[in-house]
């Protein structure tokens, strides 16, 4: 999953990130609003979190010109302006959700996985196909009661795979969710990790496989037990 | 302290009240005298009747009375009294009421004035009689010329005072009473009028009573107000005005500082979340100790300007003028501000005329100029440039601080004095937190100088200190 971080401050910047990396999401980052808008018009996100008072162009500004452009990417808005109207303003504007400064980072990362379900149109904290299942709250993978071990890389591959689930999913939209901006790409990391998860995912028990349609992409396909 | 209308209600009563007897008192007296004096009178024409009944006839003295002419004399019932005697005290005739009694004379000399007094009646019966002393009438047989054997005769008519004692007494209770009801409607029209012409005033109460913090826009209104509260009302709403105005400031002031701290808190509050939450990895962890130093720094700054300031509003903070060589203070700021200013890469040139003694509060001072020079390094571009010049004027000395600022706009020029206005409202990796220019603004408010913002060129931007010649004490020293 990946999130667009639009926050002029360095050190909101920085904490923010890191959290986010650390529940596995892939992150980028823009200080003000013109480069968040280039990003967020260019790449795809499943959320970004969008600063009001930005510097070059407000975050109302850059919310609009999304929408205007039917980018139709969640938005959650943070900012220090907690009045009624402010947030009337930014809802109406096309904001799926609104936290105030200062907030806590466990409510922030709860928003965003919030956000995050509602893009793939989930609202079950826990997401399951055939026999696993991904416990959204917990950020983990589980095959009849036991945790599947996963690197961060395989977490978030098949995490965006069990989100869009009977949907195929090329390469290009993995790479595009699981890596941030600035990441090296390297052709064959895609392939290596899915055969490393089929293989964890078999040997674990899981009804369900990782399919390739050659050419088109990768499905969930849950195999009779 | 009593209320006004508890005061004007007693005032108004007891001054009224004490009208009433007086006037209560001058009435009753009237009637008195009227009923008395009609009561003599009629004392005073039986004695002339009688006078006219008294002869000198025979060298002897007659009295003809006929009863049934004055019956009152003879009756059993209230009977009146008549007694005529020589000044020898020789009785001449009585009334058969008087008995073998006499009546008392009054005492002095008597004359053909009607003389008028209180007596004890025969039977102690008091009483009020006429006395009059009158020459006898000549009889019919005798001339004029043997008057000389003519003798004055003492005419008394008395009359028991009973009853006019009884009318008196009536006319009394009828006096008290009358005075008591009209006591009442005293009391009762006072409260009313009082309530009555009072209540403006009371309606004005009750409006300003309900005027608190959260309707402060209320004015009160200006229609069928008396002319003696017009001018009340009007400075009221002068007030009220001047309220809402300091009551917005506050607030606008107050939610100013609340969103300026927001970001500190949720930077100093995310930082150390994520490194709660995340202890063991190193770039969660790494810096967070610094960072929240800065970020306590960072507030403590915005929380002395803004005590300095409300200091300086309040009045509290005491002005220490002495002489002060901006000389040296000037040196000491220009030394602070070259590195940010070479950091920059910004050409800064000084013209500096000789600067004379000034006085002022040196640490007002530095702070008004420190802020100045400061700004003008902070919001000049890379590159850019500032000027610094110091020149006498007609009016005094004049310290020009002119930066390179494409970003300000003449509109801009009404906020910058403005607590917490700020041109970029991201306040992005800013230091300063939009209190420096209202602060100094202030500090020249106390001085005595003046300060002003003007945009003289296109992207130049300039800040004019006025010190007035007034505040110059000693020659030129050179710089």
């Amino acid at each position: 999953m990946k999130i667009l971080l639009i926050e002029d401050s360095i050190r909101l910047q920085d904490s923010i990130r890191l959290a986010l990396k650390k529940s596995d999401y892939a992150v980028d980052v823009a200080s003000d609003g013109e480069q968040g808008f280039w990003l967020a018009s260019t790449v795809p996100y499943d959320v970004i979190i969008l600063d009001l008072m930005l510097p070059k162009m407000d975050g109302l500004t850059v919310l609009s010109r999304l929408r205007e452009e039917n980018i139709d990417t969640h938005v959650l808005i943070l900012t220090a302006k907690d009045a009624v109207p402010d947030r009337i303003r930014g809802l109406n504007t096309g904001a799926d959700d609104y936290l105030t400064k200062p907030f806590s980072i466990d409510e922030l990362l709860a928003r965003v996985a919030a956000l995050v379900r509602r893009s793939y149109g989930n609202k079950n904290p826990e997401l399951r196909c055939g026999n696993l299942v991904l416990d959204l709250k917990r950020q983990e993978f589980r095959i009849q009661e036991q945790i599947l071990p996963l690197a961060p890389r395989e977490f978030k591959v098949l995490n965006l795979l069990v989100h869009r689930a009977d949907t195929l999913t090329d390469r290009s939209e993995i790479e595009a969710h699981i890596y941030e901006e600035t990441s090296d790409i390297f052709s064959n990391v895609i392939d290596a990790t899915i055969s490393i998860l089929r293989r964890k995912m078999a040997d674990a028990g899981c009804t369900v496989k990782i399919v390739t349609r050659r050419g088109l992409g990768y499905l969930l396909e849950a195999q009779s037990e | 302290m009593k209320s006004i209308r508890q005061q004007l209600t007693g005032l108004l009563i007891l001054s009224l009240g004490l009208l009433c007897i007086a006037v209560g008192l001058t009435g009753r007296q009237a009637i008195r005298n009227i009923i008395l004096q009609e009561f003599d009178y009629s004392l005073i024409t039986k004695a002339h009747d009688l006078s006219t009944l008294t002869e000198w006839e025979h060298n002897e003295y007659s009295f003809e009375f006929v009863e049934k002419r004055m019956p009152e004399f003879e009756r059993v019932n209230n009977p009146e009294y008549y007694q005529i005697s020589l000044e020898t005290g020789d009785l001449i005739g009585r009334s058969r009421s008087l008995g073998a009694g006499q009546l008392s004379l009054p005492a002095g000399t008597l004359s053909e004035k009607p003389e008028l007094y209180h007596l004890i009646l025969p039977g102690g019966v008091p009483g009020r009689a006429a006395a009059i002393t009158v020459m006898p009438q000549w009889g019919e047989k005798y001339p004029e010329p043997q008057q000389h054997h003519r003798k004055p005769v003492t005419i008394i008519i008395a009359r028991d005072t009973l009853h006019l004692n009884e009318l008196f007494r009536k006319i009394d209770l009828g006096f008290i009473a009358g005075l008591l009801g009209l006591f009442l409607v005293v009391i009762l029209s006072v409260t009313w009028i009082v309530r009555r012409g009072l209540r403006p005033l009371n309606t004005l109460a009750q409006q300003v009573v309900a005027i608190d913090s959260e309707n402060l826009n209320t004015r009160l209104p200006l229609t069928s107000v008396p002319d003696e509260l017009i001018r009340i009302v009007e400075q009221l709403n002068h007030l009220l005005a001047r309220i809402e105005s300091a009551f917005q400031r506050e607030r606008h002031l107050t939610a100013g500082m609340a969103h300026e701290l927001y970001t500190p808190i949720a930077e100093l509050r995310s930082i150390t979340e994520v490194a709660l939450k995340w202890p063991d990895d190193q770039e969660s962890t790494a810096g967070v100790i610094s960072s929240a130093r800065d970020i306590a720094l960072q507030m403590q700054h915005m929380v002395d300007v803004l005590l300095s300031l409300s200091r300086y509003e309040s009045g509290v903070q005491r002005v220490d003028f002495r002489p002060v060589d901006l000389n040296d203070l000037l040196n000491e700021l220009r030394q602070s501000i070259e590195p940010s200013a070479q950091n920059k890469q910004l050409q800064v040139r000084y013209e500096l005329s000789p600067i004379p003694l000034i006085i002022a509060d040196r640490i007002m001072l530095q702070t008004v100029l420190s802020n100045l020079l400061n700004n003008a390094v902070e919001y000049t571009p890379s590159q850019g440039e500032v000027s610094c010049s110091l020149t006498s004027t007609a009016c005094g000395w004049e310290l020009r601080l002119t930066n390179t600022n494409p970003a300000l706009v003449p509109e801009d020029l009404p906020h910058l004095f403005e607590p917490l206005w700020r041109k970029d409202a991201s306040r992005t990796g800013s230091a300063h937190c939009g209190l420096g220019l209202a602060l100094s603004n202030r500090c020249c408010a106390l001085l005595g100088f003046q300060l002003e913002a003007s945009l003289p060129q296109q992207n130049l931007f300039r800040m004019t200190l006025t010190i007035p010649a007034q505040k110059i004490i000693a020659s030129p020293v050179e710089f």
